[in-house]
Protein backbone atom coordinates (compact mmCIF):
# COMPACT_ATOMS: atom_id res chain seq x y z
CA UNK A 1 0.00 0.00 0.00
CA UNK A 2 2.82 2.31 1.00
CA UNK A 3 4.52 1.51 -2.27
CA UNK A 4 1.39 2.27 -4.26
CA UNK A 5 1.24 5.75 -2.78
CA UNK A 6 4.95 6.28 -3.34
CA UNK A 7 4.58 5.18 -6.96
CA UNK A 8 1.73 7.63 -7.56
CA UNK A 9 3.81 10.41 -6.01
CA UNK A 10 6.78 9.64 -8.28
CA UNK A 11 4.58 9.48 -11.37
CA UNK A 12 2.86 12.78 -10.61
CA UNK A 13 6.09 14.59 -9.74
CA UNK A 14 6.96 17.40 -12.12
CA UNK A 15 10.30 17.43 -13.95
CA UNK A 16 11.44 20.78 -12.63
CA UNK A 17 15.19 20.44 -13.09
CA UNK A 18 16.59 22.29 -16.10
CA UNK A 19 20.08 21.92 -17.45
CA UNK A 20 22.07 25.00 -18.42
CA UNK A 21 23.61 24.95 -21.88
CA UNK A 22 27.38 25.12 -22.15
CA UNK A 23 28.85 28.23 -23.79
CA UNK A 24 30.44 26.08 -26.48
CA UNK A 25 27.08 24.54 -27.39
CA UNK A 26 25.37 27.95 -27.44
CA UNK A 27 28.06 29.24 -29.80
CA UNK A 28 27.56 26.20 -32.00
CA UNK A 29 23.83 26.98 -32.22
CA UNK A 30 24.44 30.67 -32.92
CA UNK A 31 26.73 29.92 -35.87
CA UNK A 32 24.13 27.85 -37.73
CA UNK A 33 23.21 30.65 -40.24
CA UNK A 34 26.83 31.32 -41.29
CA UNK A 35 27.68 27.61 -41.42
CA UNK A 36 24.48 26.98 -43.34
CA UNK A 37 25.26 29.72 -45.90
CA UNK A 38 28.79 28.34 -46.33
CA UNK A 39 27.27 24.92 -46.92
CA UNK A 40 24.87 26.44 -49.44
CA UNK A 41 27.75 28.18 -51.25
CA UNK A 42 29.75 24.95 -51.26
CA UNK A 43 26.70 23.08 -52.54
CA UNK A 44 26.26 25.47 -55.48
CA UNK A 45 30.01 25.37 -56.21
CA UNK A 46 29.79 21.59 -56.29
CA UNK A 47 26.77 21.71 -58.61
CA UNK A 48 28.58 24.18 -60.90
CA UNK A 49 31.69 21.97 -60.88
CA UNK A 50 29.69 18.87 -61.83
CA UNK A 51 27.91 20.83 -64.60
CA UNK A 52 31.25 22.03 -66.03
CA UNK A 53 32.67 18.51 -65.92
CA UNK A 54 29.58 17.09 -67.62
CA UNK A 55 29.61 19.67 -70.39
CA UNK A 56 33.34 19.14 -70.92
CA UNK A 57 32.66 15.44 -71.19
CA UNK A 58 29.81 15.96 -73.66
CA UNK A 59 31.94 18.35 -75.75
CA UNK A 60 34.84 15.90 -75.72
CA UNK A 61 32.57 13.06 -76.86
CA UNK A 62 31.04 15.26 -79.55
CA UNK A 63 34.47 16.28 -80.78
CA UNK A 64 35.70 12.69 -80.78
CA UNK A 65 32.62 11.54 -82.72
CA UNK A 66 33.15 14.30 -85.28
CA UNK A 67 36.83 13.40 -85.66
CA UNK A 68 35.98 9.72 -86.00
CA UNK A 69 33.41 10.58 -88.66
CA UNK A 70 35.94 12.69 -90.56
CA UNK A 71 38.57 9.93 -90.33
CA UNK A 72 35.98 7.41 -91.53
CA UNK A 73 34.97 9.62 -94.45
CA UNK A 74 38.61 10.21 -95.40
CA UNK A 75 39.32 6.48 -95.13
CA UNK A 76 36.27 5.69 -97.22
CA UNK A 77 37.25 8.29 -99.77
CA UNK A 78 40.85 7.04 -100.04
CA UNK A 79 39.67 3.42 -100.20
CA UNK A 80 37.23 4.24 -102.96
CA UNK A 81 39.95 6.18 -104.83
CA UNK A 82 42.33 3.27 -104.42
CA UNK A 83 39.65 0.92 -105.61
CA UNK A 84 38.93 3.08 -108.61
CA UNK A 85 42.68 2.99 -109.45
CA UNK A 86 42.57 -0.80 -109.28
CA UNK A 87 39.79 -0.86 -111.79
CA UNK A 88 41.83 1.14 -114.21
CA UNK B 1 7.99 33.80 -25.57
CA UNK B 2 6.99 34.86 -29.12
CA UNK B 3 6.80 38.59 -28.50
CA UNK B 4 10.56 38.88 -28.14
CA UNK B 5 11.21 37.42 -31.59
CA UNK B 6 11.02 39.49 -34.77
CA UNK B 7 9.58 36.88 -37.11
CA UNK B 8 9.74 39.09 -40.22
CA UNK B 9 13.46 39.72 -39.65
CA UNK B 10 13.96 36.04 -39.03
CA UNK B 11 12.29 35.22 -42.34
CA UNK B 12 14.65 37.63 -44.10
CA UNK B 13 17.56 35.64 -42.68
CA UNK B 14 18.62 38.27 -40.15
CA UNK B 15 21.33 36.77 -37.93
CA UNK B 16 20.53 38.95 -34.91
CA UNK B 17 16.91 37.80 -34.92
CA UNK B 18 18.09 34.23 -35.18
CA UNK B 19 20.45 34.70 -32.22
CA UNK B 20 17.52 36.09 -30.22
CA UNK B 21 15.54 32.97 -31.16
CA UNK B 22 18.37 30.76 -29.91
CA UNK B 23 18.56 32.73 -26.64
CA UNK B 24 14.85 32.22 -25.99
CA UNK B 25 14.31 28.66 -27.21
CA UNK B 26 17.62 26.80 -26.95
CA UNK B 27 17.30 25.92 -23.27
CA UNK B 28 13.68 24.68 -23.27
CA UNK B 29 14.13 22.77 -26.52
CA UNK B 30 17.36 21.16 -25.38
CA UNK B 31 15.82 20.19 -22.03
CA UNK B 32 12.77 18.71 -23.75
CA UNK B 33 15.02 16.60 -25.99
CA UNK B 34 17.12 15.67 -22.97
CA UNK B 35 14.12 14.46 -20.98
CA UNK B 36 12.69 12.55 -23.93
CA UNK B 37 15.92 10.96 -25.18
CA UNK B 38 17.65 10.70 -21.79
CA UNK B 39 21.02 11.15 -23.46
CA UNK B 40 23.00 14.41 -23.47
CA UNK B 41 24.96 13.89 -26.70
CA UNK B 42 21.86 12.85 -28.64
CA UNK B 43 19.92 15.78 -27.18
CA UNK B 44 22.64 18.24 -28.23
CA UNK B 45 22.85 16.85 -31.76
CA UNK B 46 19.09 16.88 -32.11
CA UNK B 47 18.78 20.44 -30.77
CA UNK B 48 21.31 21.54 -33.37
CA UNK B 49 19.34 19.75 -36.10
CA UNK B 50 16.10 21.34 -34.86
CA UNK B 51 17.55 24.86 -35.01
CA UNK B 52 18.97 24.20 -38.46
CA UNK B 53 15.51 23.08 -39.64
CA UNK B 54 13.91 26.11 -37.97
CA UNK B 55 16.39 28.43 -39.70
CA UNK B 56 15.92 26.78 -43.09
CA UNK B 57 12.12 26.58 -42.99
CA UNK B 58 11.15 29.74 -41.09
CA UNK B 59 9.92 31.21 -44.40
CA UNK B 60 7.16 28.57 -44.35
CA UNK B 61 5.93 29.76 -40.95
CA UNK B 62 2.63 31.49 -41.67
CA UNK B 63 1.74 32.48 -38.14
CA UNK B 64 -1.27 30.13 -37.87
CA UNK B 65 0.04 28.97 -34.51
CA UNK B 66 2.40 30.42 -31.94
CA UNK B 67 6.07 30.38 -32.95
CA UNK B 68 6.86 28.30 -29.85
CA UNK B 69 4.27 25.68 -30.85
CA UNK B 70 5.72 25.54 -34.37
CA UNK B 71 9.25 25.06 -33.01
CA UNK B 72 8.07 22.43 -30.53
CA UNK B 73 6.30 20.62 -33.38
CA UNK B 74 9.60 20.41 -35.26
CA UNK B 75 11.35 19.26 -32.07
CA UNK B 76 8.76 16.58 -31.36
CA UNK B 77 8.85 15.28 -34.94
CA UNK B 78 12.63 15.01 -34.72
CA UNK B 79 12.41 13.23 -31.34
CA UNK B 80 9.83 10.87 -32.85
CA UNK B 81 12.12 10.09 -35.79
CA UNK B 82 15.07 9.38 -33.52
CA UNK B 83 13.07 7.23 -31.10
CA UNK B 84 11.58 5.29 -34.01
CA UNK B 85 15.05 4.79 -35.47
CA UNK B 86 16.41 3.57 -32.14
CA UNK B 87 13.47 1.20 -31.63
CA UNK B 88 13.85 -0.14 -35.16
CA UNK B 89 17.54 -0.77 -34.49
CA UNK B 90 16.60 -2.69 -31.35
CA UNK B 91 13.95 -4.70 -33.23
CA UNK B 92 16.41 -5.58 -35.98
CA UNK B 93 18.62 -7.05 -33.32
CA UNK B 94 21.49 -4.61 -33.55
CA UNK B 95 21.11 -3.99 -29.83
CA UNK B 96 19.30 -6.77 -28.01
CA UNK B 97 19.41 -6.58 -24.25
CA UNK B 98 18.84 -10.13 -22.96
CA UNK B 99 17.46 -9.16 -19.58
CA UNK B 100 15.91 -5.88 -20.56
CA UNK B 101 13.63 -5.24 -17.64
CA UNK B 102 13.29 -2.56 -15.05
CA UNK B 103 15.34 -4.76 -12.75
CA UNK B 104 18.51 -3.48 -14.28
CA UNK B 105 18.01 0.19 -13.65
CA UNK B 106 20.80 1.35 -15.90
CA UNK B 107 19.60 4.54 -17.49
CA UNK B 108 21.56 7.11 -19.47
CA UNK B 109 19.60 9.91 -17.82
CA UNK B 110 22.01 12.24 -16.06
CA UNK B 111 22.22 13.05 -12.39
CA UNK B 112 21.05 16.63 -13.00
CA UNK B 113 17.67 15.12 -13.83
CA UNK B 114 17.74 12.21 -11.44
CA UNK B 115 18.87 14.18 -8.39
CA UNK B 116 20.90 11.07 -7.42
CA UNK B 117 17.52 9.54 -6.65
CA UNK B 118 17.05 5.80 -7.11
CA UNK B 119 13.26 6.18 -7.49
CA UNK B 120 13.75 8.58 -10.37
CA UNK B 121 16.20 6.22 -12.03
CA UNK B 122 13.52 3.54 -11.99
CA UNK B 123 10.94 6.02 -13.29
CA UNK B 124 13.14 7.16 -16.19
CA UNK B 125 13.93 3.59 -17.14
CA UNK B 126 10.18 2.88 -17.15
CA UNK B 127 9.48 6.00 -19.24
CA UNK B 128 11.98 4.84 -21.87
CA UNK B 129 9.98 1.61 -22.19
CA UNK B 130 6.71 3.40 -23.01
CA UNK B 131 5.42 3.63 -26.60
CA UNK B 132 6.87 6.74 -28.33
CA UNK B 133 3.66 8.80 -28.27
CA UNK B 134 2.99 8.12 -24.59
CA UNK B 135 6.62 8.81 -23.74
CA UNK B 136 6.55 12.20 -25.47
CA UNK B 137 3.11 13.27 -24.19
CA UNK B 138 3.89 12.28 -20.60
CA UNK B 139 7.31 14.00 -20.65
CA UNK B 140 5.92 17.21 -22.14
CA UNK B 141 3.09 17.22 -19.62
CA UNK B 142 5.42 16.64 -16.67
CA UNK B 143 7.94 19.24 -17.82
CA UNK B 144 5.21 21.87 -17.43
CA UNK B 145 6.55 24.00 -20.29
CA UNK B 146 3.46 23.65 -22.48
CA UNK B 147 -0.27 23.64 -21.79
CA UNK B 148 -2.46 20.69 -22.80
CA UNK B 149 -3.60 22.67 -25.84
CA UNK B 150 -0.02 23.43 -26.87
CA UNK B 151 1.01 19.80 -26.40
CA UNK B 152 -1.91 18.78 -28.61
CA UNK B 153 -0.94 21.30 -31.30
CA UNK B 154 2.73 20.34 -31.13
CA UNK B 155 1.92 16.65 -31.47
CA UNK B 156 -0.76 17.25 -34.13
CA UNK B 157 -3.34 15.43 -32.01
CA UNK B 158 -6.65 16.34 -30.40
CA UNK B 159 -6.94 17.36 -26.76
CA UNK B 160 -8.76 14.16 -25.87
CA UNK B 161 -6.06 12.07 -27.57
CA UNK B 162 -3.40 13.80 -25.45
CA UNK B 163 -5.41 13.24 -22.27
CA UNK B 164 -5.79 9.59 -23.14
CA UNK B 165 -2.07 9.24 -23.99
CA UNK B 166 -1.05 10.74 -20.65
CA UNK B 167 -3.59 8.61 -18.79
CA UNK B 168 -2.33 5.42 -20.47
CA UNK B 169 1.30 6.43 -19.90
CA UNK B 170 0.61 6.86 -16.18
CA UNK B 171 -1.20 3.52 -16.06
CA UNK B 172 1.69 1.74 -17.76
CA UNK B 173 4.22 3.44 -15.52
CA UNK B 174 2.23 2.50 -12.41
CA UNK B 175 2.13 -1.11 -13.60
CA UNK B 176 5.85 -1.38 -14.33
CA UNK B 177 6.91 0.45 -11.16
CA UNK B 178 4.56 -1.66 -9.06
CA UNK B 179 6.06 -4.83 -10.56
CA UNK B 180 9.56 -3.52 -9.93
CA UNK B 181 8.92 -2.68 -6.29
CA UNK B 182 6.98 -5.90 -5.71
CA UNK B 183 9.92 -7.97 -6.96
CA UNK B 184 12.41 -5.87 -5.06
CA UNK B 185 10.50 -6.24 -1.83
CA UNK B 186 10.56 -10.02 -2.04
Amino acid sequence: MENKEAISTIIDEKFDARIELSEEFKTRLMTIPSVSSTYRKNYWLLVAGVAVLLSLNVLAIAKKTRTNKQVYIIEQYSTSTLNSDDYE
Amino acid sequence: MNEEIDIAALQKGDEKAYQELVKVFAKPIFNTCYYILQNKVEAEDLTQEIFLTVFQSITFFKGDSKLSTWIYRIAINKCHELLRFKNRKKRLGIKIPIFDSLLEIKTEAPDEILHHDERRKVLFKAISKLPENQQIAYTLYNMDELSYQEIAESMNLSLSAIESLIFRAKQNLRKSLYEYYKINEL
